[in-house]
């Protein structure tokens, strides 16, 4: 049961002891017909119906009168309320358990029971409480179990879906690459360097078909897997600096210039290293990948308010407004790039993940021709007035 | 002394490339076996020092050939060698006795480095 749940009860049992008197092993059951509770005896025939039962079970009230709280239950749901009966009877103040009525009308009906004894001469006789009627809260919750459990299942056919078409494809590549190792050693006859250098250019697309494979089945994972962070309070600043250097190489290879703009104090934030460096750099390489032909990254960090703004600004074509949209969705594609995979459409929607579960933000503004930025916030723990 | 090597690989033009390649390095492939039945055989007659064992095979996993392997010969060096890449293999593939994990594909020099490296002296 969760929290809220469990505050909404609490709030329940205090309205009845403003309404009734004190609850929990006190008074025993208003006196007065109107008040919607029910009373029971050990034995659990009904003593007091309320007019919930009557509508759920489509009895009258004499015929539940003649009839037990285990006659209009399910007989799954008997061991639960013989065991609210035993706890009441060892002196609980208050049981609060759910069962299914019969129902006329649905076959099963679910309730919540709010059960508190009745005393006698000290002794426990009998329980009386609310009946909560919560079909339609069982109905959300089951909604939403089979929402995430189809999520699950589309998950794991996803990730067993990647990694089979990773085996098949392995097993070629490996036959070319060995063979293709051979060829170059001179292993089955001379072989000069033109055609050494076109084999050289192979072994490194072969190379690089593996390590897209293994980014693949990677992110094929990740996507499913809900993230845990490990934070500590740690400096955005250096982290971004750090990121940014270890893409330093690849960004110069690409012909793309970087410009990093940092705020000259430390920017405390509560924050898991590890996630924010594959955050940023999942946005660093997806703004790389929007300028094959190279161009100019800008990296700007500022204070906004209680929190801290980072933008990535690429010099790239821009992206159209309807895919904007859809940009940080999982496996988006950008159909018209060549470029376009469907591992960078997994990044963004890692990135995206990560930095909310950091409890920031991060959205796209693109203008078709001018570049795209990607704004990130996340939330500051504090700022070194130091410097 | 030259180390004897089996290959125990269900894809021929693999298992031949691997051969030939173990070769032009001045090792000596003493067996080639593509099926797990094959290699206890191959095992049992040749006793190579290493085997390099693919972990899918037809007719039984890697993993089970391995375990047989070193029931037979419990100084032999089994690397594995696969294609898959289910979470808790390279675990399984340490508990079964294998003493390199490798996913293909690999280069010729990684996977001749692993073998010097856990050859004898």
């Amino acid at each position: 049961m969760t929290g809220n749940r469990m505050t909404e009860i609490y709030k329940e049992l205090d309205l009845l002891s403003t309404e009734l008197g004190p609850v929990g092993g006190g008074p025993n059951p208003p006196a007065h017909e109107d008040v919607p509770t029910f009373e029971i005896d050990m034995k659990g025939h009904l003593l007091k119906v309320p007019p919930l039962i009557v509508e759920i079970t489509g009895f009258s009230k004499e015929e539940l009168g003649l009839l037990s709280f285990q006659n209009i239950i399910f007989n799954e749901d008997r061991n639960k309320l013989l065991s609210s009966m035993s706890s009441i009877a060892a002196g609980a103040p208050v049981v609060i358990t759910e069962l299914e009525l019969f129902s006329e009308e649905s076959g099963a009906h679910p309730v919540e029971v709010i059960m508190l004894p009745i005393r006698k001469g000290g002794e426990v006789s009998g329980a009386w409480g609310v009946i909560k009627d919560i079909k339609g809260r069982k109905h959300l919750e089951d909604s939403l179990l089979r929402t995430r459990e189809l999520q699950e299942r589309s998950q794991r056919f996803l990730s067993d879906f990647v990694s089979l078409m990773a085996r098949e494809i392995r097993q070629p590549l490996t036959e070319m690459l060995l063979t293709l190792e051979m060829l170059h050693s001179g292993h089955f006859g001379d072989v000069n360097d033109r055609q050494k250098a076109r084999m050289d250019q192979l072994i490194t697309a072969v190379d690089r078909l593996k390590g897209i494979l293994n980014q693949a089945i990677d992110s094929s994972k990740d996507a499913g897997r809900e993230i845990k962070l490990e934070k500590d309070t740690l400096d955005l600043k250096e982290v971004l600096k750090g990121t940014v250097l270890e893409r330093k190489g690849l960004l110069e290879s690409k012909g793309i210039k970087y410009d990093l703009t940092l705020p000259e104090r430390s920017v405390m934030v509560q924050l898991d290293r590890k996630a924010i460096q594959q955050a940023i750099g999942n946005l660093i390489d997806h703004g790389a990948g929007q300028m094959p032909k190279g161009g100019a990254i800008r990296i700007d960090m500022e204070m906004r308010n209680e929190a801290i703004l980072v933008t990535f600004t690429d010099s790239g074509p821009g992206i159209p407004e309807e895919e904007v949209e859809q940009l940080f969705e999982r496996f988006h594609v950008d159909r018209d790039r060549e470029g376009g995979s469907f591992i960078e459409g997994l990044s963004l929607y890692m990135a995206k993940r990560i930095i909310e579960t950091h409890g920031g933000r991060i959205w796209c503004e693109s203008f078709p021709g001018l570049g795209t930025s990607i704004l990130m916030t996340l939330p500051v723990k504090t700022v070194d007035q130091g410097g | 002394m030259v180390e004897s090597i089996m290959v125990v690989e269900d894809r021929e033009p693999i298992a031949e490339v691997l051969r030939d390649m173990l070769m032009a390095n001045g090792f000596s492939v003493v067996a080639l076996a593509t099926t797990g039945k094959e290699a206890v055989e191959m095992f049992t007659r040749e006793r190579p020092g290493i085997v390099i064992m693919d972990l899918l095979l037809p007719d039984m996993s890697g993993l089970e050939v391995t375990t047989r392997l070193i029931e037979i010969d419990p100084s032999v060096k089994v690397i594995a060698i696969t294609a898959l890449s289910r979470d808790g293999l390279i675990e399984d593939a340490l508990n079964a006795g294998c003493v390199r994990f490798m996913t293909k594909p690999f280069r010729i020099k990684e996977l001749v480095g692993t073998i010097r490296e856990i050859s004898s002296p």
